[in-house]
């Protein structure tokens, strides 16, 4: 059920951005491609933004064009790299440190639990751990930069909006006694923080590229949270407690002893988590701002 | 100031290119298409040449009406210089190889 609702709430979001783009009836894909692709270089770097734009302007040809601007916006995301703007080391340390201790908690299981090594499909699932890292990292690397005003506010709303939603996300997963009963309600919470943070902010300057942002950076801080916590309460609990289901299951499953197996089941949950969360902050947070502006313009 | 470093073959063929008609400004299009260099390679060359001071940018002046004005490139007299001494070196380069020797030649 989760996965069909997110698969729903992806699809409006993407028809939303196609849509966005679709709205600049003057300029053909290849122009509104580029236009979005220079849109986050450095200020100082914005003329070159332009120059691109003005030669797109003179070819003919649709593939000409298509070829030409994604070229461009190959630049303009090699020239950001070259130029890094001043700004936002706190949220990098935050994501790059998370993510760091995230790698290392890893590491501890293999140690701490060496049946994990040779358990079936592990190095895929390394695979799919160590690529969804280096998106993180690569996003905060890339775009948790600037001074203005603007990323400002979306690294500071989206920090706090992360935290929320991820302790949102924890209680929702792991609920306290007096909270069995309400399960919905912190999920609802998790679900809804990203996209409230991000109108917040797309609200307070007008924009929805500090929205967007803003919903990203909320997501990634949750999802590293989430995963952080989520796997040092497995270690201690020595992957419990252990459920009926799970004994069963680790009865025909072959696996070397129940806590490497009840490990196993909980870094996999881990994983998901890990990449699910950022996913739908970002599919909520974007189809939020989207929503907001075309009731604003009608 | 201009850096030790040896560019990369593609910056070569753009200061080549370039510098075959120091005097005349040159748009990014063109440029590319004689140089045989795609948009995402060319413009961070032409980024890393301008902050160095070896390239010149300015606008076109009395664009026709209906289309932008394009951003135009030449080197400058640092970037003409670097050039020579570049091309001059790998003349030099070249002669100082030993040549093969033919088989069977006395």
């Amino acid at each position: 059920m989760f996965v069909v609702a997110f698969a729903v709430l992806a699809a409006l979001a993407a028809r939303a951005i196609v849509r966005g783009l679709r709205g600049d009836a003057e300029h053909d894909l290849a122009h509104r491609f580029l236009a979005v692709a220079v849109r986050g270089l450095p200020p100082g770097r914005l003329p070159w933004g332009r120059a691109m734009l003005a030669e797109l302007d003179q070819l003919e040809g649709r593939q000409t064009r298509l070829r030409f601007a994604s070229g461009c916006a190959l630049a303009a995301g090699r020239i950001r790299l070259r130029s890094p703007q001043p700004g936002g080391a706190g949220l990098r340390a935050v994501i790059l440190g998370c993510a760091a201790f995230s790698l290392a908690l890893v590491g501890y299981g293999f140690v701490q639990y060496p049946g994990l090594r040779s358990e079936p499909d592990i190095w895929w699932a390394m695979i799919g751990f160590l690529v969804t890292l280096l998106v993180y990292a690569g996003l905060a690397i890339v775009l948790a930069r600037g001074v203005s005003p603007q990323a400002i506010a979306a690294r500071r709303l989206g920090l706090g909006g992360g935290l929320a939603t991820g302790a949102c996300w924890m209680i929702g997963i792991v609920p306290p006694a007096a909270l069995k009963g309400w399960v919905f309600l912190p999920l609802l919470l998790a679900l809804m923080g990203p996209a409230t943070v991000a109108m917040c902010a797309g609200r307070r300057f007008r924009d929805s590229r500090t929205a967007d942002l803003t919903a990203l950076w909320s997501g990634l801080v949750a999802g590293l949270t989430v995963f952080a916590v989520w796997v040092t309460l497995t270690y201690a609990n020595a992957g419990g407690p252990y459920d009926d289901g799970l004994v069963r299951d680790f009865h025909t499953s072959g696996a070397h002893d129940l806590a490497t197996y009840a490990v196993s089941d909980s870094l996999g949950s881990g994983l998901v988590l890990l990449a699910v969360i950022p996913t739908v902050a970002l599919a909520l947070g974007t189809l939020g701002t989207r929503l907001f502006k075309a009731s604003r313009q009608t | 100031m201009v850096r030790a470093r040896r560019p990369s073959p593609q910056t070569l063929k753009v200061l080549d290119s370039l510098a075959a008609n120091p005097s005349a400004w040159r748009y990014g299009y063109e440029l590319g298409l004689e140089v045989g260099l795609r948009s995402g390679s060319l413009y961070p060359i032409l980024v890393r040449l301008c902050d160095r001071g070896l390239l010149e940018a300015r606008w076109e002046e009395g664009a026709p009406a209906g289309r932008p004005p394009r951003h135009l490139y030449r080197l400058t007299d640092d970037g003409l210089e670097h050039a020579a001494a570049l091309g001059a070196r790998r003349v030099v380069k070249r002669r100082a190889r030993p040549r093969p020797e033919l088989r069977g030649a006395s």
